[in-house]
């Protein structure tokens, strides 16, 4: 246990220091978090505030190129919210679980950038980007497996090629894959499916 | 008036905003939540007071951090709601903390939340983490100067402190 504790705090302490969060914006109704989390066997919630993603810059050494990058970038964000939920079983949660996800992303700001379905595996990968006068805002990714939900919304100027940047947060590592596989779409699209 | 009883007066009236200000203080915190949790689950959790001073002499601040407080519940066997546990928690925490990180794992009747709160330069931590049947209540402070020398120290290599950036 204190060694669960200890690499808690160095997991922590590695997520700062190659990270960064304040607001408390409500990725999910509250009602819904909680049912999520009474079904899944397994939840991650990782909330990067503002002065969280301050302090995390601190930590980051701007000599180095790689370090400096990410810093530049987590200092310009708002917040990183991280829901991820796996489930023992496939159908735990229903399409209406993912529909009324997508209604906190269902005003005119948020413009779809990627939709990519695959039926057979009962897949889903949704990224959104939000604009405000012509600049990016923020980033909503939702990735729906049958036995797994993910759902990461970024606040603040985040660009698609960024992505790559945060994936090593904990619990950030699905931008990776996510942001691999919008590479290899070469380029953005919407409405897919496979 | 006699001036002795001017004295006892004055004194009264001066620690009373102290008496006030540290009774408020036992109902948030780390005492609160650990309280709360023995009252909830009726345990006993084992405080360690001299854990701070300790981590002093032995100069484990060095590294990175302070522990400050640290209590531990031995044989905890109750059946913890995680939701009812994070509510708790919350609460009895106060204000000027933030939750930064819960995970739960309902199989391995596992969960950890992590608490954050700026302090000055450095950050307070508040870790409350329950794996079987061992429940642990960890308040520190992380110093970004002594964490990040620290950390440089493994990255000579750029792959022992941060194995994910070796793949890249």
């Amino acid at each position: 246990m204190k060694l669960k504790i200890v690499s808690l705090i160095l997991g922590v302490v590695a997520m700062v220091q190659v990270g960064a969060a304040q607001n408390v914006a409500q990725l999910l109704p509250a009602q819904l978090e909680k049912d999520l989390a009474a079904r899944a066997s397994e939840v991650t919630e990782v909330t990067l505030t503002k002065s969280m993603l301050g302090f995390a810059a601190k930590f980051m050494d701007g000599k180095r190129h790689d370090d400096a990058a990410v810093k530049q970038l987590i200092e310009g964000l708002d917040g990183i919210y991280v829901r991820e939920y796996e489930f023992d079983k496939p159908g735990q949660y229903g399409p209406e679980v993912v529909e009324q996800v997508r209604q906190a992303v269902s005003t005119s700001e948020w413009v779809p950038l990627v939709r990519e379905q695959d039926r057979k595996h009962g897949e889903t990968t949704e990224v959104l980007m939000k604009v405000v006068n012509g600049e990016n805002r923020g980033m909503f990714i939702l990735e729906a497996e049958p036995r797994e939900l993910t759902i990461v919304l970024i606040l603040g100027p985040v660009k698609m090629e960024d992505l790559g940047k945060l994936k090593h947060l904990s619990g950030l590592g699905a931008l990776g894959a996510v942001s691999g596989a919008q590479h290899a779409a070469h380029g953005t699209h919407t409405g897919g499916s496979k | 008036m006699k001036p002795f009883a001017s004295i006892v007066l004055v004194a009264v009236f001066l620690l009373f905003p102290a008496v006030t200000v540290l009774a408020g203080s036992q109902d948030q915190g780390f005492d609160a939540v650990v309280k709360a949790i023995e009252g909830r689950y009726q345990v006993h959790a084992e405080r360690m007071p001299l854990v701070a001073f300790l981590a002093r002499v032995t100069g484990t601040g060095k590294y990175g951090g302070s522990l400050h407080k640290l209590a531990t519940v031995e044989d905890f066997k109750a059946d913890v709601d995680s939701e009812e546990l994070t509510t708790l928690v919350d609460e009895k925490l106060g204000a000027g903390w933030a939750r930064m990180v819960r995970e739960v794992s309902h199989h391995g009747r596992e969960a950890t939340l992590v608490y954050v709160r700026p302090h000055g330069h450095d950050m307070d931590m508040f870790v409350v983490s329950s794996e079987g049947r061992e429940l642990d209540i960890v308040e520190l402070t992380a110093k970004p100067d002594a964490l990040e020398q620290n950390v440089r120290k493994y990255l000579h290599d750029g792959s022992e402190a941060d194995p994910a950036r070796a793949g890249d």
